[in-house]
C-alpha cells in the first residue's frame, strides 16, 4: 500500500476560515477534512497516513520552520506520496503547497504532487520545482483536481513518469522532455497543414510562452526633420571578441555601440553573434541589420534631424519574455534620457 | 517597452505576423529574415539605395498616428 502524506491549510483541513489563518502546524494521524474524498479515491491503492494542516498566515509567518516541521513529519509517516492541496487560486495556500511539494522532491526525494489553477501565484513560484495537476479555480472544481493529483500521484509513486503535461492534465514545468514518435516530423507537419486548410482542428507542437503585454502605441512624430533617431537590433551585432558577453541565445544583457565604431575604419570589426540566424551576409556588411549608411544619408538630405550617436544591441532568440520586457524598459529610460525621439528597430 | 515609454519604434522585419503577436506596434516588412535591410542579390550601390528606401518609408510610419498595432504596407 502506497504511503501518502496530504498538505492542507486551515479551512480545507476543518479548523476554520480566515480567522483561523493563524492555526499552527498541526499532524494528524489519517485523513482530516477535505482529505476524506481524497481518501476514497486512493481506497485499495494507497493510504492517507498522516495530514498536516497550517494556517495560511502562520505558515508564512516562519516559512523556513514550517517547512522542517512538514518534511520532518512526511520523513518520519515514512511516506511515498506527498499530495499537497488542490489549492485552486489561492495566494498563501498555494505558495503552502508549492513550498511543501518542493521540499519533499529536492530534499526528501519523494514524489510530491499539487493541484492549482493556472494562473495561481505559486505557478510562477513552482512550476518547475513541482508536479501541478490543473484545477479550477475555485473549489467547485475540487473533485477533478483530486483526481489529477491521484492519477499523476499514484503512477509517480510506483516508479513511473510524467506523460506530457496536457495529457497528464498538468500545468507545464517550462521544459521539454524527448520522446520517440512514429510519425516523421514532415508528415506531421503536413496533416496539420492540412487540418488548417480544411478548417479541421489541429495542435501546435510548439508552445508559445507568455505573451508580452501589449503597449498602446507611442505618438508620432511631430517633426520628423527635427528628430533624433536611434537604432536598435535584437539581431546580435557586436564588436569583434563582444566584450559585454552578449548572449548566442537567451539574452540577459544588451549594450550600446557608438555609431563611430561602425563608421570609421581601423576599429573592431562587428559581428552577428546571434545563435538564430544565418549572419554570414550582415558579418560581411552590418548595414544589413543596423542601417547606419541609411539613416546618415536621410540625416543628411534633412529627411531626419539627427542620428543618434550610440547603436543598441542584443539577442532576440530563445530570450524570455520578462528579460526582453526588462531590457526593453532599460533601453527605452535610456533612450529617452538622451533625447531620442524615434527608433527604427530591425528583427532577424 | 520603447513605444511603451512613448518613443514611436518602428520594426523593419521580414517576419511581420510574428512581430504582430511579440507586440510590436509599428511594424514594416523589409528584406528576408537573416538580413531585415540588406540586399545582397543588388550590387553594393543599389542595395544601399533601396535600403535608403526602406528605412525613409520606415520612418513615415513613426511618423504616422495609429490607434493599434499595424503592418505598414508600401504606400
Amino acid at each position: 500500500m502506497i504511503r501518502v502524506v496530504h498538505y492542507l491549510n486551515q479551512f480545507f483541513g476543518g479548523i476554520g476560515g480566515e480567522d483561523k489563518a493563524g492555526a499552527p502546524l498541526q499532524v494528524h494521524r489519517g485523513a482530516v477534512g477535505s482529505g476524506r474524498a481524497l481518501a476514497a479515491l486512493l481506497e485499495g491503492e494507497a493510504e492517507i497516513v498522516r495530514t498536516l494542516v497550517c494556517g495560511d498566515n502562520a505558515f508564512h509567518a516562519d516559512p523556513e520552520g514550517n517547512l522542517d516541521a512538514a518534511l520532518a513529519a512526511v520523513a518520519e509517516a515514512g511516506a511515498d506520496l506527498v499530495l499537497a492541496g488542490p489549492a485552486f487560486n489561492a495566494g498563501r495556500y498555494g505558495l503552502a503547497c508549492g513550498a511543501v511539494g518542493a521540499g519533499a522532491g529536492e530534499r526528501l526525494g519523494i514524489p510530491a504532487v499539487t493541484g492549482l489553477y493556472t494562473e495561481a501565484p505559486a505557478v510562477d513560484v513552482y512550476r518547475s520545482r513541482v508536479v501541478m495537476a490543473a484545477a479550477a479555480d475555485s473549489a467547485a472544481g475540487m473533485r477533478p483536481a483530486l483526481e489529477g493529483m491521484v492519477r499523476i500521484g499514484l503512477r509517480l509513486a510506483r516508479g513511473g513518469g510524467l506523460l506530457p503535461a496536457e495529457e497528464d492534465g498538468r500545468i507545464p514545468m517550462g521544459y521539454r522532455a524527448g520522446w520517440a514518435v512514429r510519425t516523421p516530423a514532415a508528415v506531421r507537419a503536413l496533416d496539420m497543414l492540412a487540418a488548417k486548410l480544411s478548417g479541421e482542428p489541429y495542435t501546435s507542437e510548439i508552445g508559445l510562452p507568455a505573451r508580452a503585454e501589449p503597449a498602446p502605441p507611442a505618438p508620432a512624430v511631430a517633426d520628423l526633420s527635427g528628430a533624433v533617431v536611434a537604432a536598435v537590433t535584437e539581431g546580435g551585432l557586436v564588436p569583434e571578441g563582444n566584450p559585454d558577453r552578449i548572449e548566442s541565445s537567451g539574452a540577459t544583457r544588451w549594450a550600446r555601440y557608438p555609431v563611430s565604431m561602425f563608421e570609421e575604419g581601423g576599429g573592431p570589426a562587428f559581428r552577428s553573434v546571434h545563435a538564430g540566424y544565418d549572419t554570414r551576409w550582415v558579418d560581411a556588411d552590418p548595414n544589413r541589420l543596423v542601417p547606419i549608411d541609411a539613416l546618415r544619408s536621410l540625416e543628411k538630405e534633412g529627411v531626419i534631424g539627427e542620428l543618434h550617436d550610440h547603436v543598441y544591441v542584443t539577442t532576440g532568440t530563445g530570450t524570455a519574455v520578462t528579460e526582453a520586457e526588462r531590457m526593453g524598459g532599460e533601453m527605452a529610460r535610456r533612450l529617452l534620457a538622451d533625447g531620442v525621439q524615434a527608433v527604427i528597430a530591425t528583427s532577424t | 517597452m520603447i513605444e511603451k515609454h512613448g518613443i514611436p519604434a518602428v520594426l523593419l522585419t521580414a517576419m511581420t505576423s510574428m512581430a504582430l503577436a511579440a507586440g510590436a506596434n509599428r511594424i514594416r516588412s523589409s528584406g528576408l529574415i537573416p538580413h531585415p535591410v540588406g540586399d545582397p542579390d543588388r550590387g553594393p550601390e543599389e542595395e544601399a539605395a533601396w535600403r535608403r528606401d526602406q528605412v525613409g518609408k520606415a520612418l513615415a510610419a513613426a511618423a504616422a498616428t495609429i490607434d493599434e498595432a499595424r503592418i505598414f504596407a508600401d504606400w
